[in-house]
């Protein structure tokens, strides 16, 4: 399973779009590193500033996954 | 004139194709070549666009028109009473800063300069009176270019011999 996480992660960052980006890289930064707390923060504050409450961002998270909620 | 009942005669011409045909299992090119295209250059000098655009005030600002790439996005005002510079942040937050322009001020005069300015020009203008009534008094018709002969004068030398 670690395998293939670490299989994806790879691919999102060779991704030309997030490569280039440097939010995002602090973010797989956060991602890679395990740090929930500052992860949580992260999308408080992306969620603050898109105006979208926490429980409205996973649900749209969820149907653009095509994750049963 | 041409042989064929006046029909001129027609070279068929097949280009040949630029790129090379892969005919069954023959390549006409090793497999490690690569058509690559040429890419031009990148100058240190590459020219980068700006990005935003002119809104009425911040609130019209929404996060999507703020760019991910970590530039900094311009939002001038329609009156162009300031700017807005919007750029994301490593903690999810997009940071703000206004810019105003600097008007130079005009300093007001003071009193008691706008008196020094009223005396000194008083001082001018009076010596430009003086002046005006020396030209004035050197303008008598003694001086005049025009004036008449003194017959009086004339008759008193006579008179002498």
């Amino acid at each position: 399973m670690s395998n293939i996480m670490q299989m994806a992660m790879n691919l999102i960052s060779r991704n030309p779009n997030i490569a280039n980006n440097p939010q995002a890289q602090n973010l797989i930064q956060v991602i890679q590193n395990g740090n929930a707390e500052e992860g949580q923060k992260i999308a408080q504050n992306l969620c603050q500033t898109y105006g979208v409450s926490p429980e409205d961002a996973i649900k749209q998270a969820k149907q653009f996954f095509n994750i049963p909620q | 004139m041409y042989p064929n009942n006046n029909v001129a005669p027609q070279n068929y011409y097949t280009p040949q194709p630029a790129y090379p045909v892969v005919t069954g299992q023959q390549q006409m090119l090793p497999a490690n070549a690569a058509y690559t295209q040429q890419q031009q250059p990148k100058s240190a000098n590459q020219f980068k666009p700006l990005s935003g655009r002119i809104v009425s005030n911040d609130s019209e600002i929404t996060p999507n028109e703020v760019v991910m790439d970590g530039s900094v996005s311009f939002f001038p005002q329609t009156d162009y009473s300031c700017i807005y510079a919007k750029q994301w942040g490593q903690d999810g937050t997009i940071q703000t800063v206004r810019y105003v322009p600097d008007v130079p001020s005009v300093e007001e005069v003071s009193d008691t300069e706008k008196e020094t300015i009223a005396d000194s020009f008083s001082a001018i203008f009076e010596r430009l009176d003086n002046i005006e009534g020396l030209i004035k008094r050197n303008n008598k018709p003694y001086y005049n270019k025009n004036r008449k002969p003194n017959h009086n004068h004339e008759k008193k030398e006579s008179d002498n011999v």
